[in-house]
């Protein structure tokens, strides 16, 4: 009885912690893109409350949807906002009517890490070693090498671009480490599903955990999202993302493009996942055959504001006791659309930017940065870049034109230029407040030149070339006001980002000293090698004792057989 | 062809009716988690392929087997670390996404999809390498990255720290080093020091497998989803027969109460009992028989491609 009621009394912290409000929801959203793909975006969120009890004198904390393994090292390191980022392929802007992916705080090419760090006295690390521990351990926790190398890899001018979500920057840095040539592959995924709390068994992630399936698609994103919950703000969450591009029709031949759950995923509609709150399939009709469009069984069809546009969004909730989707299939076609045909012309994205290297030589190049505003309004927008220490531009040869005309100094209103310290490994960092006009293509040039590396700073893959981070269009005039009569302001995608750039870094070949030092070593060899035998080898005649009876048939034995100097000698013997 | 491996694999296996019985299990597994006095629980394992580049995909084959053998024996992923210089399984040229193959036949995923790898790309360099062996930061060179190399002194310097800091406790790389193809050495004496290994789940005694055997063997394992859909609160080691009962007969998230906690002492046993209940009419050394069978018909066809 004491015994029962002790534990009572040791427990009751537990009991209070483990009864914090948990909710997991998770949704899984199709987008057909005009050009015959469809965008996959799978999204599990977690709302948690801090879970560490200040009550007892050790330091506790209880976990019952949330991973310890993520939460820990943010909680220790009083991270105040994560986010983890991997992109591999190509979103193309241009034929899928979209500047980026559905899901908007995926970033840009590679692997990229980004956060706020709480300030605090009573912390015995600086911010940045606690940045670093906090980046080692998550990326041996995403199976990728997240930390910085060195120190001057870390990027902190960009809390601008990353606003902190919780709203309000006093006593936070920002810390931002960019990975450009990070890809994503299993590994990865192994640890973003077991940070889940239904790890890939149940519900919508079942569907995500089959490499071979997803890994097959072309871009995809994975990523996390961590909101620590802090004494202002009780509640945290924790977000985490998977979106992939599939192509519906194949790359030879024709087909038509309806899909189902099944056929993207080789699995029925999974059964729930019991400790989720929500659980939804959506499908957002396409801009165009939208009303063609039909899905079976008919889910609620609702209209809600996707990136600016008013859109149809079917949703069919997996909670509804009524409908039981789990082990059957939904079913997506277009009425009276055999093949597909591919489209000749595409709707364009309100805003696209592309970044390419010309004038490249081996050791100069210029970046040339499109932005076009396909809008009816001009807009406001900070373009950033991230450069290694080798990339030197030449910030007085910037120009700005509006395509087809004149250079025009008034669009960029202003530079802010942060740069690194070569030949200390550092970066460059720069942020150009531009002006985008109407319904034109705004070029932005800046020529750069690349300095020579040590020869141990080349990649180990000779030749290939070094990524540049992706370069980040940031929104500055968006309303968020529903209302509001401009389409392109209403849209919540804040940024936009260029695809990552391989640039060529030649490595010198090497391989010439050592060339020069064995021929002229082959050289000298031989050559001593003569002198030396000219001048101690004396040279004579080898008389050749000849043997009796031995005079018949050609007269050459084992014995007799002529050697060296003396063979013309003795064939003319025996002949 | 076939035929005559299988007589001589009759022939051969006469003398290998002497099976495990399954009586014998319980004592076994009970001295596996008990022993704690020279039980090794704390085994690592660094495997790493220093090979780049798409045409050395062999090179990374060759490491996932072994994680996938290291796996099989048990070994958890925390206990494997795993130093990968390229990516094949993603890489664009591969016609099979996220999967890499022992052989054209595709019999077995490599990669599977529980992969952990702990360094990759251009974070495997000989200095991360030998910082891992050390702690503290051809045929006589191995090349990373196609780069740079390390000299056989290099990494005999690091296992020689090792030894000093008592980081392994047993000569198995000097042993296997011994080994030739043709060995007749048998786990039993490899594994010689007994580091507290489960025989529970092979019914071949350690004497009568060939560490070769062992090491170049291909296990087909087929892992059922049996507590896939099982809610998350039921899925403790300990309540986890019970849980398992439980919700077989229960549709989605209806288990609202938690299971009740019961330390069960045979929950071990249920996977197995089952198994014995379904082969129960076939008699053991007869599966015995088989399987060897189809091991020896497999090395010879191995054989026969040598030759």
């Amino acid at each position: 009885m004491l015994l029962s009621s002790l534990r009572i009394i040791i427990l009751a912290p537990i009991y209070a912690a483990a009864v914090s409000s948990s909710s997991f929801h998770e949704s899984l959203t199709l987008h057909p893109l005009p050009d015959g793909k469809l965008s996959v975006l799978f999204e599990f969120t977690t709302y948690f409350t801090s879970e560490s009890s200040s009550s007892s004198s050790i330091a506790q904390s209880h976990h019952s949807l949330t991973p310890p393994s993520l939460l820990l090292p943010l909680e220790q390191n009083n991270v105040s906002e994560l986010t983890v980022s991997f992109v591999a392929g190509r979103w193309d802007q241009s034929r899928s009517s979209e500047s980026g992916p559905l899901h908007h705080e995926s970033g840009g090419g590679g692997g990229e890490v980004r956060g706020w760090l709480r300030e605090d006295e009573e912390m015995r690390k600086t911010s940045s070693e606690r940045w670093n521990s906090v980046t080692h351990a998550l990326g041996g926790l995403f199976c990728a090498g997240l930390g910085p190398s060195d120190e001057g890899e870390n990027v902190r001018t960009f809390g601008e671009i990353y606003p902190p979500v919780i709203g309000d920057d006093t006593n936070l840095t920002h810390f931002l480490l960019s990975h450009p040539h990070h890809h994503l592959c299993t590994e990865n995924l192994t640890p973003f599903l077991s940070l889940l709390p239904s790890k890939g068994l149940s519900g919508l992630s079942s569907l995500l955990a089959q490499p071979g399936i997803i890994f097959s698609w072309g871009f995809k994103t994975e990523g996390i999202e961590v909101i620590m919950p802090s004494s202002s703000q009780p509640q945290g969450r924790w977000k985490g993302w998977w979106e992939g591009v599939v192509d519906l029709v194949p790359e030879r031949g024709t087909a038509s493009r309806e899909f189902s759950i099944e056929t993207l995923s080789k699995k029925h509609v999974p059964r729930v996942f019991p400790e989720a709150e929500s659980s939804v399939i959506r499908l957002i009709k396409p801009k165009v055959d939208s009303d063609r469009m039909e899905a079976e069984p008919a889910g609620r069809v609702e209209e809600k504001w996707v990136d600016g546009v008013k859109r149809e969004v079917v949703e069919w909730d997996m909670l509804d006791e009524t409908t039981q989707l789990s082990g059957k299939d939904i079913k997506v076609r277009w009425n009276d659309e055999g093949d597909f045909k591919y489209p000749r012309t595409f709707a364009k994205a309100p805003i696209t930017i592309s970044r390419t290297v010309v004038d490249s030589l081996a050791s100069d190049g210029t970046f040339q940065i499109k932005i076009t505003n396909n809008g009816a309004v001009s807009r406001d927008a900070v373009y950033s870049e991230i450069w290694p220490w080798w990339a030197k531009g030449w910030m007085s040869e910037i120009k700005v034109h509006i395509e087809g005309r004149k250079d025009d100094p008034t669009l960029l209103r202003d530079v802010e230029y942060h740069p690194s310290t070569p030949p200390k490994v550092s970066t460059t960092t720069l942020h150009f407040s531009l002006t985008l006009p109407q319904r034109s293509t705004i070029v932005l040039t800046i020529p750069f030149t690349k300095l020579t590396l040590k020869y141990t700073e080349h990649r180990p893959d000779a030749e290939r070339g070094v990524e540049l981070s992706s370069g980040v269009l940031t929104l500055l005039d968006l309303e968020q006001n529903q209302g509001s009569d401009d389409e392109a302001r209403r849209s919540e995608r804040k940024r936009i980002y260029t695809n990552r750039l391989l640039l060529d870094v030649p490595t010198p070949d090497f391989s010439m000293p050592y060339n020069v030092i064995i021929m002229s070593s082959t050289v000298m060899a031989v050559f001593f090698g003569l002198m030396q035998g000219g001048l101690t080898r004396r040279w004579g005649w080898v008389e050749v004792p000849k043997e009796d009876g031995t005079e018949s048939g050609n007269g050459l034995t084992k014995d007799t057989m002529p050697v060296g100097i003396n063979e013309k000698e003795a064939l003319s013997d025996a002949i | 062809m076939i035929l005559r491996h299988l007589c001589s694999a009759l022939a051969l296996l006469l003398p290998l009716t002497l099976a495990l019985s399954h009586a014998e299990l319980q004592p076994q597994i009970s001295q596996l988690f008990n022993t704690t006095s020279d039980g090794h629980t704390n085994n690592w394992a660094v495997l790493v392929c220093s090979s780049r580049y798409w045409f050395n995909y062999r090179h990374m084959a060759n490491t996932l087997a072994m994680y996938r053998t290291l796996k099989r024996l048990g070994l958890p992923d925390s206990n494997i670390i795993l130093m990968l210089a390229d990516d094949v399984a993603c890489n664009a040229r591969n016609a099979f996404p996220a999967t890499v193959y022992a052989n054209s036949g595709r019999q077995m995923d490599l990669y599977g999809d529980g992969i952990e790898v702990d360094y990759r790309g251009y974070e495997v360099t000989v200095e991360s390498f030998l910082r891992l062996l050390t702690g503290h930061g051809g045929n006589e060179f191995l090349k990373f990255q196609d780069n740079e190399e390390v000299s056989a002194y290099d990494v005999a310097d690091a296992i020689e720290q090792m030894y000093e800091k008592r980081r392994f406790t047993h000569n198995i790389l000097q042993y296997l080093e011994t080994l030739g193809k043709s060995s007749k050495a048998s786990l039993q004496e490899f594994i010689a020091s007994h580091p507290g290994i489960s025989t529970s789940l092979s019914s071949v005694p350690p004497d009568d497998i060939l560490v070769t055997d062992f090491f170049g063997a291909v296990a087909s394992v087929e892992v059922l989803p049996r507590d896939a859909e099982l809610p998350l609160s039921a899925r403790q080691a300990d309540s986890w027969e019970v849980a398992s009962g439980r919700s077989r007969g229960i549709e989605g998230n209806t288990l609202s109460e938690p299971p009740v906690q019961v330390k069960h002492a045979g929950g071990w046993k249920r996977p197995l009992e089952e198994k014995e209940e379904y082969w129960k009419w076939v008699p053991s050394h007869l599966i015995l028989g088989a399987a060897f069978i189809a091991l020896y018909i497999s090395l010879g066809d191995k054989i026969e491609q040598i030759e």
